[in-house]
């Protein structure tokens, strides 16, 4: 596994409403190897989505320097799943997935191949004709995973994808990433705030403090890749999540 | 349905109303007809096809500048939201014109345009341009942060992002801004009528008065208020629509 990105030194500061100078994040390195699964931890305000959007070009103003070892291209190569699933109503799930591919002119029958096996990939095939209000919130989310993947970007940044949705739609979405991880092999960058999440999915996971955000530690995932929903009951998972909450308060 | 019936019987009971008081008070048919005589009078003369014109001029000025000024609110909606220094260079001007009284501009604008449809048409244009403008704006502006970024992201020009994104997300607010348009759009017809036409319903209504015909005047009213009637409805029926398929958040 190559290196795929280094963050170095890192830091951002803006001022506040009352003409403050707010640092939100400080000295952050960071390197990310390709096709590795990376979690970034921390409390609300420590900056790990500013950190993230940084990552995908949405946020210039920052200090310090993101290295990539092959640059992105434009509109290319950062796959971006927010929050909010940010769906298009009057497009369908299939028309919504295939943006990304109408932006960059691609109409070839790989590219609509490509839509059609992540739509399988994700388990939304037979729902490829409706729109996004006749989805699940959890489906809606796999929709915009399918969208942010299918112009084979090199790198997934996800922006707390799950944190929306309820317990039970979460840890299904969660298998749903590890298959899809198992598929593509895609480099991704999780953001969250739940240490399960991280444990389940990462390789590694970095631990943010806030005010100023900055990265604490960065551990190992002491579990195989290999993972399915039994990994949850094993000691190690325990014992690692039980760390990085620790770690976290 | 249930309300549909409610509101027939309702204006049934308007009219009753209309014809009792009418004939209790024995008040004289040139202060008020009964229903009776204005509705056989309007048969008479829909017979003779002397309405026809007036209702198609009036339709046509409304449609005709309703479009145009809508139009002209999108237009100006997507310039100003992609440049805010055109918005506060323009939105005095705009707003200006929005605050002075219409029927105010209406002699204005029929000197100027003569007493033909363009003078009516411009001045509906005027009029309906001003809620799809404001609306849509409101609603270009609360595109929601994943969409902009997810538009940043994408690297979508300038077009693509006007025929992909903001247009469909707008038309909501579009089709609100048209329904205001409409009925702000049948009151300018009527007073660019008033101050000078050749036909439409607002020119009939002010013919009658000064022919003291007021069984025409009330045919005038009636038929304009059928005619804001439906062109509101109809323009409600495609907003329905249109919210279906494109409207609320995107979630």
């Amino acid at each position: 596994m190559g290196e795929l990105l280094s963050v170095r030194e890192v830091g951002k500061t803006y001022t506040g409403a009352k003409g403050q100078q707010v640092t939100a994040l400080a000295d952050v390195d960071l390197d990310v190897a390709e096709g590795e699964v990376v979690a970034l931890i921390g409390p609300s305000g420590c900056g790990k989505s500013t950190l993230l959007r940084m990552i995908a070009g949405l946020d210039g103003a920052f200090d310090g320097e993101l290295t990539w070892t092959k640059p992105p291209r434009p509109g290319k190569d950062i796959g971006f799943v927010f929050q909010e699933p940010a769906l298009l109503p009057w497009r369908s799930v299939e028309r919504n997935v295939s943006l990304g591919l109408e932006a960059l002119r691609d109409n070839s029958s790989e590219a609509r191949q490509r839509v059609r096996d992540l739509l399988e990939l994700v388990g939304l095939a037979d729902f490829a004709q409706c729109f996004p209000k006749e989805l699940s919130g959890g489906m809606r989310q796999r929709a915009a995973i399918a969208r942010a993947l299918a112009y084979d970007p090199r790198i997934l940044l996800m922006d707390e994808p799950f944190g929306a949705l309820d317990a039970i739609t979460r840890d299904r979405l969660h298998d749903d990433l590890l298959r899809i991880w198992e598929a593509t092999r895609k480099t991704i960058i999780l953001v969250t705030h739940s240490v399960e999440e991280a444990t389940y999915l990462a390789d590694r996971v970095a631990v943010m403090s806030a005010r100023p955000g900055r990265i604490k530690a960065v551990h190992h995932v002491p579990l195989d890749r290999d993972r399915d929903p039994s990994t949850r009951r094993l000691p190690q998972f325990a014992e690692f999540a039980g760390m990085l909450r620790q770690e976290l308060e | 349905m249930r309300s549909a019936s409610l509101g027939a019987l309702s204006l049934l009971a308007g009219v009753g109303l209309w014809w009792l008081v009418a004939v209790v008070f024995a008040i004289p048919a040139y202060r008020l007809p009964t229903p009776g005589a204005v509705a056989s009078h309007a048969l008479a003369l829909a017979g003779e096809g002397a309405l026809t014109l007036h209702i198609q001029q009036t339709l046509a000025e409304v449609v005709q500048g309703v479009l145009l000024g809508s139009t002209l609110g999108v237009v100006v909606a997507v310039v100003f939201v992609r440049m805010p220094v055109a918005e506060r260079l323009l939105m005095p001007v705009i707003v200006v014109a929005q605050v002075t009284p219409k029927i105010s501009i209406a002699p204005l604008i029929v000197l100027w345009l003569g007493l033909g449809i363009g003078s009516k048409i411009a001045l509906i244009a005027l009029v309906s341009f001003y809620p799809v403008l404001v609306n849509m704006v409101t609603r270009l502006r609360s595109m929601p942060q994943g969409v902009e970024d997810l538009v940043r992201l994408l690297r979508l020009g300038p077009l693509a992002r006007l025929v992909k994104i903001d247009l469909p997300y707008a038309l909501p607010a579009v089709a609100l801004g048209l329904r205001l348009g409409v009925l702000a759009g049948v009151t300018a017809a009527v007073i660019g009528e008033f101050i000078g036409a050749e036909a439409g319903l607002g020119y009939l209504e002010r013919q009658a008065a000064e022919n003291d015909d007021i069984r025409l005047v009330m045919i005038s009213l009636g038929m304009l208020c059928l005619v804001a009637w439906v062109l509101y409805a109809v323009v409600g029926l495609v907003e329905r629509r249109v919210n279906d398929r494109f409207g609320g958040q995107s979630a």
